[in-house]
């Protein structure tokens, strides 16, 4: 018997990749952290401040504040700190304004009516004085938002590195062959999950209808899902960005941080737009008759569609098989396809000969059956394929089970 | 010194779907062992992660460190031997003593031809 080993010598490179890939989270996250900590620092001190009685000299209504849509709040007062007498006019730190006339006026009068009113004032710089402090909420939650950005960074970057190779480990030390036994036998039940039923004796359908391996409603719904998470993060950052551009003071090392983010949230808005319009693609309905497929028999695939044909320029229908490895990489697992069979059962260009029809489908003698493990399968499918104009192309795979060659047909 | 092998009648090591294999165990201990078990089993190499299937099991009743037992096994219908680009599926019959402290494995082929099936030999028209 033949040993066979397969190269793994690209697994120290996906790993480079990946941690690259995990620093740019991470750098991002500390970007943010560090630029919106230092204006969370600078509100926080505030709350440290001297509470002092302050004089209003004036108050309005400032009508073109910032910019010409918002209000803001024209303040003069003047407040007395160790003996000295100051003025400020500044009425929050980092204030913004508002576009709603309704509430900058209700702040107004509250001033104008109020008889005690108090400033605060930094005690190692008494110039310096608000009339009201900014609230922690908003820069604590965006700070909060950032160390997503930071577990996926250092999670995956820890994931990445602390996984250990098996196939190197593997190659490195010659391993007893007790060892690998032993990992087997240990572990009875686990093994014994992995069985396939290869048995010919049961009950054979006559048909059987066969089930798309993806789902129209199901992508759609990933789709949106995926962008709503991935949006709803970075919006918070966004909205931080259009503030600093509000304010005539942009945030250019924050706005190239978050470009290749908002690509990507763009780009997710474009799937999810994909996937939307292909539920109003046709959808095939194919029936394999009889409904058990051995190696080296023929059976007979009938089809039609439900939904809107006219719009398909070509209908391709192609029996294929496939091998499909799973394997860890990294902090994730990832599945290597290659279809090693396929045979072209059906193709054209007329409608009429698109909507419903039958063709044989012969299964080849000399080749592999269909096989399932928990990381290693032989997948047999029927593909159907077809091209429309200016529209997503309707792609759909139909599994169906091959089984060993029935060993009752050699006698 | 422990020695342990299995002997396969005829010393065949191909088989097809639903054969009965015969042959014996032997082994040599400096021990007694506490359990000798033969699997019967099949196990996948190559991109993915193993896979491994215990197909059938005899557990040989012994108190003896030196012994022979035979066995019959009547072979599955699958998988077959299988050799891809991305994954190999490949059959063995192992004796294990003691849950692993020793064990011997002898490498078979359960294809109708006697031979693993290989991505070559199918008609494919990729």
């Amino acid at each position: 018997m033949k040993s066979k080993t397969k190269s793994h010598s690209g697994y120290t490179g996906s790993k480079l990749d990946l941690t690259g890939f995990h620093l740019m989270f991470l750098l991002f996250s500390l970007a943010l952290t560090s630029i919106i900590g230092l204006s969370f620092i600078k509100i926080f001190k505030t709350y440290f401040w001297e509470k002092t009685h302050c004089t209003i000299l004036s108050c309005k209504i400032d009508h073109a504040y910032k910019t010409e849509s918002s209000y803001g709040i024209d303040i003069s007062y003047t407040y007395t700190f160790n003996g000295q007498s100051y003025t400020s006019d500044i009425y929050q730190h980092n204030y913004q304004g508002s576009s709603d006339y309704t509430e900058i006026k209700q702040i107004v009068d509250q001033i104008i009516n109020n008889t005690q009113v108090n400033c605060y004032v930094n005690p190692e710089c008494p110039q310096e004085a608000y009339l009201t402090r900014e609230s922690l909420w908003r820069d604590g939650s965006a700070i909060l938002v950032c160390q997503i950005f930071t577990a996926i960074g250092v999670g995956g970057i820890v994931f990445t590195w602390r996984k250990k190779n098996p196939k190197k480990n593997e190659s490195n030390k010659p391993k007893p062959k007790s060892a690998l036994v032993t990992k087997w036998y240990m572990k009875p039940l686990k093994i014994s999950s992995q069985h396939q039923d290869f048995s010919l004796n049961n009950k054979r359908p006559d048909s059987i209808i066969l089930k798309s391996d993806s789902s129209a409603i199901k992508n759609l719904l990933g789709g949106i899902f995926a962008t709503l998470f991935w949006n709803g993060i970075v919006s918070v950052f966004l909205s931080l960005v259009l503030d600093s551009f509000e304010k005539g003071e942009p945030n250019w090392v924050l706005t190239i941080f978050i470009i290749p983010f908002v690509l990507v949230g763009l780009y997710l808005i474009l799937v999810t737009f994909y996937h939307f319009l292909k539920l109003f693609n046709a959808r095939p309905i194919l029936t394999l008759t009889p409904g058990v497929t051995p190696l080296g028999t023929t059976t007979e695939l009938s089809w039609t569609f439900r939904g809107w044909m006219k719009f398909i320029r070509h209908l391709t229908i192609t029996l294929s098989a496939r091998e499909e490895a799973t394997y860890d990489q990294g902090s994730s697992s990832k599945t290597d396809k290659h279809t090693f069979y396929e045979m072209e059962l059906f193709s054209t260009n007329i409608t009429s000969e698109m909507t419903a029809g039958k063709v044989k489908c012969a299964i080849p003698q000399d080749c592999m059956h269909s096989f399932q493990a928990k990381h290693n399968k032989i997948i047999w499918s029927i593909n159907v394929k077809g091209n429309i104009k200016l529209w997503p192309n309707i792609s759909s795979k139909f599994p169906f089970t091959v089984l060993p060659t029935d060993p009752s047909d050699d006698q | 010194m422990n020695n342990l092998s299995i002997e396969i009648q005829d010393n065949q090591t191909a088989f097809t779907p639903g054969e009965t294999m015969q042959g014996t165990a032997q082994w040599q201990l400096d021990d007694i062992p506490k359990s000798v078990t033969l699997n019967l089993l099949w196990y996948t190499q190559g991109k993915g992660t193993e896979d491994v299937s215990i197909v059938e099991s005899i557990h040989f009743d012994t108190y003896a460190p030196t012994d022979q037992k035979p066995f019959s096994i009547t072979l599955p219908n699958g998988p077959y031997s299988f050799s891809g680009k991305l994954l190999s599926i490949i059959w063995a019959l192992e004796l294990i003593v003691d849950k692993g402290s020793e064990c011997h494995r002898q490498e078979i082929t359960l294809s109708p031809t006697g031979q693993e099936i290989t991505i070559n030999t199918s008609s494919a028209t990729v």
